[in-house]
């Protein structure tokens, strides 16, 4: 018994200090703070147009990545907002005939902004020098990260 | 019948387990699902809604393609891009297809959400644009429910 019981206690406050944690970020950020970076599991963000349609590939990222959050076409009704750039530059012949890759240079970068405070709670840029997906591979990135950040594990 | 101490230590920290993994669960958002017979108006996306309407078609996706959004339950909003295989890549890869990219968002016009989202990627696509476009329907399909 007395093994058991200091391993018992141990494995409990494993459990409990993640929950803890997560309760005093979600209580502060309840508290309307100007400089709360906390993005909440299950908010609503709503990405801004992208020219080249990144935003959609954003989009099916957040999906294929199991981000928490939920997506929505009305600014209105969002509680964070995405903006992005992406830039894709393809391979050239010089690319193709020394490196054998017919692969694109993908840059892309996000910003999360909470609409009701206007502070940027995330922000990532990525670069894939031979990306083997181009602009899914770009998005999948920023989504991976930004799940992260929601998990509380960046 | 009497539980041993041990035993009652292993209930107390599966329970323990269980709550924690039940917590993560529900932290995680529910898929939404579009019911079949729904009615989707396709945004004009540079000719791709075309070869998105005729993937529905062949793919059998038991959804109704209006012409009118108005009428609309659910728009669809596509991106694709096309690639052709430059003379490096005819010689020096030995390959004549073409690369090709597609994304589709399937919006919720009642409630402003997004309900399906799913991008495409093919570095030697055999049909180039209906290759991309039926990989999303096929996609789309498995969230009609």
């Amino acid at each position: 018994m007395r093994k058991v019981l200091p391993m018992l206690v141990v494995v409990l406050g494993a459990l409990s200090l993640p929950m803890v944690a997560a309760a005093q970020e979600k209580v502060f950020d309840g508290g309307g703070s100007a400089e709360s970076k906390v993005i909440v599991p299950g908010s609503k963000v709503f990405i801004t147009p992208i020219e080249g349609g990144f935003d959609t590939y954003l989009s099916a990222a957040l999906v294929k990545k199991d981000v928490p959050l939920t997506v929505v076409t009305i600014k209105e009704k969002a509680d964070f907002e995405i903006t992005a750039i992406a830039e894709s530059e393809k391979a050239g012949w010089a690319k193709m005939a020394f490196l054998g890759s017919s692969q694109s240079n993908e840059q892309a970068s996000i910003k999360v902004v909470n609409l009701k405070t206007g502070v940027v709670a995330f922000a990532y840029a990525a670069n894939k020098g031979s990306a083997n997906r181009g602009k899914q591979s770009a998005a999948e990135s920023c989504a991976k990260h930004l799940k992260a950040r929601i998990e509380g594990r960046e | 019948m009497t539980i041993g101490f041990r035993t009652r230590i292993v209930m107390a920290v599966s329970c323990g387990l269980l709550v924690a993994l039940g917590a993560r669960a529900a932290d995680k958002a529910p898929a939404k699902t579009i019911p079949a017979g729904a009615k989707v108006y396709i945004t004009p996306s540079d000719g791709f809604e075309q070869n998105l309407k005729d993937a529905l078609v062949a793919k059998e996706v038991p959804l109704t393609v209006v012409d009118d959004k108005a009428k609309a339950d659910y728009e669809i909003v596509s991106h694709a891009q096309t690639q052709k295989a430059g003379a490096a890549k005819k010689i020096i890869m030995g390959s004549w297809h073409s690369k090709e990219e597609a994304t589709i968002q399937v919006n919720d016009l009642k409630s402003g959400e997004v309900a399906f989202a799913y991008s495409y990627h093919a570095d030697n696509s055999a049909h180039g644009r209906k290759s991309s476009a039926e990989s999303c329907a096929k996609h789309l399909k498995e969230q009609v429910k």
